[in-house]
């Protein structure tokens, strides 16, 4: 039982690029934290710094307040599964599972019970004795965890472990890990691309995106609040409507291309810094659920003409056209900093909504907004425009 | 596949012919290492109208061949066993370490198999001679200079060779190793040099028989005391008569050892061993 610290954490490359950038994150006792970006976020990287498999170019990582910089994997009391499992391929399972304790000279009747206690929480006692081939993809990937909980260790470390299962298997896994670490009861460091999982699994949420952290929060907090254009972007699918905007000299409204949006006082308010911006440009980010079909209120409207409609059964996808630009939160965000246009890629907005509607592609569509959900972005940094709303 | 008779039947001949091909010569050494030298001095009989075991036991006395054959065993066995150890050591560094001059050694390493072996002959001969003449090793003649140019052939290659294999062992199966309690050289011991058994045994296998089979430096390197069987077995022809029929019951007897160790070790090259253990 610990908690996991890292401080500063930094891993520069001998070839100068640089993956993780001063990385400050806590993993409490017993927390479940998800470490999710986009490829190449440097998120594999932090989780293999914290194993021992990758050395620290700077800043510390603690376990239970013990630098452990220096450490080699084995002192560190981790348990670490695999994105493909790396499994021992000539040990049975009955000997992979147990193979941590055997290097640790663990008697071999403790062994045997420790082996026994995992295989029936993993349901694996029927395949102790069979080798690693003749197992399907969740059955590895039980064994991969039967392999960790049995050292009992201190933290427990997961690299994307379910990106290799099929969807429905994804599913039935996902709860299946929830499970194990809550009755395990042990700090874990779980990286994955998977928004699905980092929002069902996680206690809390790091975004990364290029080797540094964007934001760690709850995961609901992170969908409400994301505190800047790229965690806004990326937390949500579909994703959240980023158009460029125009607010109004009295800070009350916004101009989304040739439509106007009203503010209502209640945002304004818990949004101090909104007063910065007026009579200048502003992104205006809507989430596809907060466009809805019923009820439009003056001032509080989008009309734009429908291309796509998809028919999911519980709801309708609606992907609508409007004439303010896009804004596309993704790496091509450096132009905007720069003072670059920004990059207009799918120029469609999605509305999220119920299946009653008989909408058709080519129909002009009339949204009511959920005005009380729009959020703010300042186009020169991408940050979020507001004060933090207390949890 | 569908195959028609006429097919099967000629694939059936052809190979049965080829077969008979190849394994003519053998059935002739055969078959004169039990006739009688004389017979075997006349014309050649199919069906020996003699038959005697006698070479079988001649061979030992005419020509020293249990010291040869020792010999030759002390200096397989020892250059195997070397470049084995050696190569294990190197082609893991190479495949699984980033060090300065690696790819200069890879390189280098590659670069002596370009070269035909007999351009080394009088080199090496006249550096056993020097080292012999200054410093006083006396590696012509001796054991150990036999032993390290038999290293130069088979090392680069059983590096080379080892490096490759090692790079299609899974990198995650050390770290897990190494979470789970080992430390580098654990890893490599308790689980990577298992499943790279197929790899190590086709290495010392093809060292074994390269340095058994060896005549050409044996014939310069090596004196009366320090000969193998390759020369050896020349020796059964003299000035006077050549005894065919013991020369090749020797040489039949000679192969044995490897067409023993070949048979042995046949199973350890199965592969197949690491599907599942990593996905995809």
């Amino acid at each position: 039982m610990a908690t996991v610290t890292l401080e500063k954490l930094t891993k520069v490359y001998p070839n100068g690029t640089t993956a993780v950038s001063d990385l400050d994150l806590t993993v409490a006792d017993g927390e479940f934290m998800v470490l999710i970006g986009p490829s190449g976020c440097g998120k594999t990287t932090a989780l293999r710094m914290v194993a021992g498999l990758e050395k620290i170019t700077g800043g510390h990582v603690r376990i239970d307040d013990r630098i452990v910089n220096d450490l080699p994997p084995k002192a560190r009391d981790i348990a670490m599964v695999f994105q493909n499992y790396a499994l021992y391929p000539q040990m049975t399972v009955a000997d992979n599972i147990g193979f941590g304790l055997k290097v640790r000279k663990v008697p071999k009747a403790a062994i045997r019970d420790k082996v026994e206690a995992a295989s029936q929480v993993l349901g694996l006692h029927e395949h102790l004795d069979q080798k690693p081939a003749q197992l399907s993809g969740g059955q590895r990937q039980r064994v991969a965890m039967g392999r960790a909980i049995v050292r009992e260790p201190a933290v427990f470390l997961m690299d994307e472990p379910l990106s290799n299962l099929d969807a429905k298997l994804r599913v039935q896994m996902r709860a299946e890990i929830s499970e194990v670490q809550r009755h395990v009861g042990v700090a874990t460091l779980y990286v994955t691309h998977d928004q699905t999982e980092a929002m069902t699994m996680g206690d809390r949420v790091a975004v990364l995106r290029s080797g540094v952290l964007q934001q760690c929060d709850r995961p609901q907090s992170l969908y409400d609040y994301p505190d800047n254009l790229f965690v806004a972007g990326f937390i949500g699918s579909p994703s959240m409507n980023l158009y460029e905007g125009e607010l109004s000299p009295d800070a009350h409204a916004v101009r989304l291309g040739g439509q106007t949006l009203i503010i209502p006082p209640s945002v304004q308010e818990a949004r101090p810094r909104i007063g910065e911006f007026r009579d200048q440009k502003l992104i205006v980010g809507i989430r596809p659920e907060h466009l809805t079909l019923e009820n439009p209120l003056e001032g509080a409207t989008l009309s734009g003409e429908v291309q796509i409609v998809e028919a999911l059964g519980s709801e309708l996808m609606i992907h609508f056209h409007i004439d303010a630009t896009p804004v596309h939160s993704d790496e091509e965000f450096s132009d905007l900093a720069s003072g670059g246009a920004p990059l207009a890629t799918h120029a469609a907005g999605i509305a999220r909504v119920q299946s009653r509607s008989q909408i058709r592609a080519g129909e002009v569509a009339t949204f009511a907004v959920e005005t009380e959900w729009l959020h703010f972005f300042d186009p020169a940094t991408g940050t979020a425009v507001r004060d933090r709303l207390p949890d | 596949m569908y195959e028609s008779t006429a097919a099967r039947w000629f694939r059936r001949v052809t190979l049965a012919l080829i077969a008979l091909f190849a394994l003519f010569p053998l059935l002739i050494i055969l078959l004169t290492t039990i006739k009688p030298l004389k017979d075997v001095q006349n014309t050649f009989q199919w069906i020996p109208s003699h038959i005697t075991l006698a070479p079988y036991a001649e061979i030992w006395s005419t020509v020293p061949l249990l010291h040869y054959f020792v010999n030759s065993l002390i200096v397989s066995s020892s250059s195997t066993v070397v470049s084995v150890t050696l190569a294990v050591f190197a082609g893991y560094a190479i495949s699984r370490f980033q060090f300065r001059g690696r790819r200069l050694f890879s390189l280098a390493v590659l670069s002596t198999q370009m070269f035909p072996g007999i351009l080394f002959l009088l080199p090496l001969y006249l550096i056993y001679v020097n080292i012999g003449r200054s410093i006083g090793i006396s590696l012509y003649g001796s054991y150990l200079g036999l032993i390290i140019t038999y290293l130069t052939f088979a090392l680069p290659f059983a590096v080379w060779m080892l490096a490759g294999f090692f790079a299609t062992i899974p990198r995650e199966l050390e770290e897990a190793a190494m979470v789970d309690g080992t430390s580098h050289w654990g890893a490599l011991f308790r689980i990577v040099l298992p499943l790279a058994r197929p790899g190590i045994v086709a290495v010392a296998v093809f060292a074994f028989m390269t340095a058994w089979g060896e005549v050409l430096f044996a014939s310069v390197l090596t004196t009366q005391s320090t000969r193998t069987l390759g020369i050896g077995l020349q020796e059964y022809a003299t000035s006077g008569d050549t005894a065919w029929n013991q020369m090749m019951a020797a040489a039949v007897v000679v192969s044995a050892p490897v067409v023993v160790v070949f048979l042995a070790l046949q199973r350890h090259l199965i592969r197949g061993l690491t599907s599942g253990s990593v996905k995809g």
